[in-house]
């Protein structure tokens, strides 16, 4: 059919409508003839019934437009829908002249700069790809690839693009580099798409792992493929055929994916021995590639949407994604940087130092890409080995005597081989047990959590925290039954009461890092700028608690390691291990508590810096016509309303809390002055500590950029601060201050995580 | 779902003096879904089908509201659904903002302002516990109209939409968490 008849049609068909005019209740009336007979079916089991009849009498009791909507049909069936000869939604759908598949001359030589065109036009793909965006959009468009790929080729024979009878022996340099840059770039991808799909990420939120039923040629060996790009690469620096600059850039694309396809498969083994080194070497070899790429020249024609229509797909047609050249190289180069680090972790100090290690990893600006988060999260747990080396209740009981438990009886590996059943180490050992396969889920997941996106990290966080709740509690149990085979002598404080006070060691442990996930849940809130400018003040106020009440929780966990350090001083056991253990759980501490203090300092400083600018009316809010400030605060505070301990602010005390109605402006201002100052000492003392004393061996440089980034957000807000004080102070009787105040936009300031306003007068 | 305030072309001089506001009915599909499906798909990457909009107008066709100008032009419409929602939390009667567009021309005009808080009042009127939707890290103006209204950001969506653009939740709660009944006032 022509052109212009299929047009025609197209359009009667577009133009036709239900409701043409009164409709004939007599069926078939229009026809002359009887009704056509049922038609005839060959099947065993299957009985035609002619249901015209009853069919029409059940239509004729709906309205005209009358709609019936079947309760099984969803907002996910009607999304799926599509509706034919529609060119958004059908890919079947063709422009008039365009043909199904593209006419593509695979035989046709190219020339080198081609080459270089369509493989820099790849990269930018691949990257594409890594960002976030699926194989179809990216890498799939290529006719070469998908020549490539489907059908999906044995062996190296069958990968040739030319498929006539005289191809192999016949072809052209130039189509070689092409082909064994293309085996090269799959077999990179089918690493990573495995490593992403073993690892713990969100689909299409992160990362697209679907390969459209398409294979990624795991099945061809990965050091033929090695080979080939090796033997491309000598026939290409003995041939004549192309100018030297021409050759040195070919080439240099060649040797980058070897390199890269190496690097990829000795990523996963968890010896840190070179990998390191074979990232740097990789980025080493892009500069090479970045200052040739203008010798490359585009080929459009080898990159179509019309691939999509063969993929096994469930959505329609969608563009090709262009990343730029210049997005492309960055991220190239941020994956080798971030990929270079965290092969670091396999090295191990303790387990605080392990998470300042992910939770810093995780603050690289940009995120680090999803392939070096998978790697992180590969090298943390693969096997359930911790780093490749360790076992889960190694990495547990280090974290449990650092914290809570110096060279305690409960820790004792010995206590494992006790089997008589009345013995209070059997007893003691059993129930550990008990503990540890109750909380290494949960302590992992710490882990595994910061390994995710931003957002996600905040979003969990604030599902973990009901789960370490309920850890707190059942901990507590345990902590109780083992009082019994421990002796635990209680202490007793007058002045507090007259109850026995135990150490409660395990839930003591869930409490803390508990806390710890709500700072950080509150913390990630300014980052992901999710509080209203009116809300700063109570959201600082609220950080500036929890890390108060973990201070003191800090404090009530020293002093049961110290009633424990005095009674094994006066034991005549030998020193050795049990003090180191007793000198570290101190370190750790008062380590914890500096930057508890530092924390909780600086955000008491930034809160009352928003309490004065909200009385002076500098802070702007919205007159907002529906719901109220305190169903507000539910919405803000609902991750927290779930847990006992510590518990929640209600918000007419928090009213009173942050608008601090009994001080006088200046009164809170001067505090607001001393507060910021001693989170400044506190976060200069912390920049002097060493890797050991700070728990961030490995992460030293990143740990210390973190602090003085702190210090500098710290020295801008009592900038603020005596702006704002100079301000009220100069205020007439009224009380009224001209300002302007400015907050700056998230990821403007010095630290995410502290939002300072800039006073201008 | 999709809504579309960013762009402020041609701003148009002065409201329309006959501009009214419409509460939609299944009889008037024939008349105004092309229109309404015209001025929502300009701003979609994806296309919905007709069921798409059927899904929510047949069975919320009170929570969706048109502005419209002289010679009945549509200048905006807002599309809605209400629903018990269940998830980790106690059942809650919630109200999703799925589509929201005013023609470029048009904006800026606290149509879009007025065709949400029409919509919002008949959820209120009908009993919802809480109002939800999700937009565009990057559409200013859309989270400006509805934070002015009182919704606040509950989190961040990491690439949400197609473009790999972030989003927030906004999220405004009618009542007291303790007063939600998860059910429709009859």
């Amino acid at each position: 059919m022509g052109g212009e008849a299929l047009n025609s049609i197209s359009q009667d068909v577009a133009n036709l409508v239900l409701d043409d005019g009164p409709r004939n209740p007599a069926p078939f009336a229009a026809y002359d003839s009887e009704p056509p007979p049922p038609p005839k079916l060959k099947s065993r089991g299957v009985i035609a019934m002619d249901i015209t009849e009853q069919f029409t009498n059940a239509a004729q009791q709906l309205d005209m437009g009358q709609l019936i909507k079947d309760s099984y049909f969803t907002l996910f069936e009607s999304v799926g829908a599509l509706e034919i000869m529609d060119r958004k939604m059908d890919s079947g759908y063709l422009e008039s002249g365009e043909t199904m598949e593209d006419e593509y001359d695979f035989s046709e030589a190219l020339l080198p700069e081609e080459i270089i065109g369509i493989i820099d036009q790849l990269l930018c793909h691949e990257m594409a790809w890594h960002m976030g965006h699926p194989l179809s959009q990216t890498i799939f468009t290529s006719l070469y690839i998908d020549r490539l790929l489907s059908p999906c080729p044995l062996n190296l024979d069958q990968t040739y693009f030319d498929r006539s009878e005289s191809c192999s022996s016949n072809e052209p340099l130039t189509l070689q580099i092409l082909r064994a840059y293309c085996l090269g770039l799959i077999r990179t991808c089918s690493y990573i798409n495995n490593r992403v799909k073993a690892e713990h990420y969100y689909e299409e939120e992160d990362f697209v792992t679907h390969t459209f039923n398409r294979s990624l040629l795991e099945n061809i060996d990965h050091e033929s493929i090695l080979k080939l790009l090796d033997e491309t690469a000598e026939l290409l620096s003995s041939s004549q055929e192309m100018g030297p600059n021409l050759r040195i850039a070919l080439g240099c694309r060649l040797r980058f994916r070897a390199q890269f396809l190496k690097v990829v498969e000795m990523a996963d083994a968890r010896m840190p021995t070179n990998i390191k080194d074979l990232w740097t070497d990789l980025l080493a070899a892009l500069p090479d590639i970045k200052s040739s790429t203008h010798l490359g020249k585009a080929v459009p024609a080898s990159f179509s949407t019309k691939i999509q229509r063969k993929l096994a797909s469930t959505v329609p047609p969608r563009p090709i994604v262009q990343v730029s050249q210049g997005a492309a190289f960055e991220h190239l180069e941020r994956l080798c940087r971030d990929a270079s680090v965290v092969v670091e972790v396999l090295k191990y100090y303790e387990s605080h130092s392990l998470m300042t290690f992910v939770i810093l990893f995780q603050t690289r600006k940009p995120q680090p890409s999803v392939y070096a988060r998978t790697l992180l999260q590969h090298y943390l747990f693969c096997d359930m080995v911790i780093l490749g080396t360790m076992s889960i209740r190694q990495v547990l009981d280090d974290d449990l005597a650092a914290t809570v438990l110096p060279a305690h009886k409960l820790l004792d590996r010995g206590n494992d081989d006790i089997e008589v059943p009345h013995d209070p180490r059997h007893n003691m050992a059993a129930r550990m047990e008990i503990f540890r396969s109750r909380a290494a889920g949960s302590y992992l997941d710490i882990l595994r959590t910061i390994c995710q996106n931003r957002c996600r990290i905040r979003r969990t966080l604030c599902h973990t925290i009901a789960d370490w709740d309920n850890l707190q509690l059942d901990a507590e149990e345990l902590d109780q039954e083992l009082r019994e085979f421990t002796e635990e002598e209680p202490t007793v404080d007058p002045e507090i009461s007259n109850d026995p006070i135990y150490s409660f060691p395990l839930s003591s442990w869930a409490y803390f890092y508990k806390l710890r996930q709500m700072e950080w849940i509150v913390q990630l809130g300014f980052e992901l700028d999710t509080y209203q400018p009116d809300e700063l003040v109570g959201m600082y106020w609220y950080l500036q608690y929890l890390a108060k009440t973990r201070s003191r929780h800090l404090e009530r966990m020293r002093g049961f390691i110290m009633r424990s350090y005095a009674s094994f001083r006066r034991n005549p056991e030998t020193a050795g291990q049990k003090q180191v253990e007793y000198a570290n759980a101190f370190s750790f501490v008062n380590f914890s508590t500096m930057e508890a203090a530092a924390t909780y300092g600086f955000a008491d400083a930034l809160s009352c810096l928003y309490t004065v600018l909200n009385r002076l009316s500098l802070i702007p809010s919205p007159s907002r016509p529906y719901s109220d400030d305190s169903m507000r605060y539910e919405v803000r505070m609902k991750p927290f309303s779930t847990i006992g301990l510590p518990e929640l602010i209600q918000f007419d005390d928090l009213t009173q809390l942050i608008t601090q109605p009994n001080e006088s402006t200046i009164d809170i201002i001067n505090f607001a002055a001393e507060s910021v100052m001693g989170a400044k000492k506190g976060f200069e003392i912390l920049s002097k500590l060493n890797a050991k004393d700070a728990y961030c061996q490995g992460s030293h440089d990143s740990w210390l950029k973190n602090i003085k980034d702190c210090l500098k957000a710290c020295i801008f807000t009592s900038i603020t601060i005596s702006t704002v004080k100079k301000l009220v102070e100069a205020a007439g009787k009224d009380g009224k201050v001209k300002a302007k105040v400015e907050i700056p936009a998230a990821g403007k300031g010095y630290h995410d995580w502290w939002i300072v306003p800039k006073v201008i007068p | 779902m999709a809504d579309s305030e960013s762009k402020d072309k041609g701003k148009a001089a002065e409201l329309p003096a006959e501009l009214r506001y419409i509460q939609y009915e299944h009889a008037l599909e024939k008349q105004y879904l092309p229109s309404i499906r015209a001025l929502i798909s300009k701003d979609l990457s994806e296309p919905y089908s007709i069921y798409v909009y059927r899904y929510f107008l047949y069975q919320w066709g009170d929570l969706c509201f048109m502005a419209q100008g002289s010679n009945s032009s549509l200048l905006g419409v807002i599309i809605c659904k209400l629903e018990t929602h269940q998830s980790h939390s106690p059942p809650t009667l919630r109200g999703y903002i799925a589509m929201l567009a005013v023609s470029e021309g048009w904006r800026n005009h606290g149509i879009a302002t007025t065709l949400v808080r029409k919509a919002i009042d008949v959820m209120i009127e009908r009993g919802a516990d809480e109002v939800v939707l999700e937009t565009e890290e990057t559409n200013v103006p859309a989270m400006k109209l509805y934070e002015r209204l009182g919704f606040i950001r509950s989190k961040k969506l990491h690439r949400y939409y197609l473009n790999g653009n972030s989003a927030y939740r906004l999220v405004l709660h009618l009542k007291k968490m303790v007063e939600m009944s998860g059910q429709e006032l009859v």
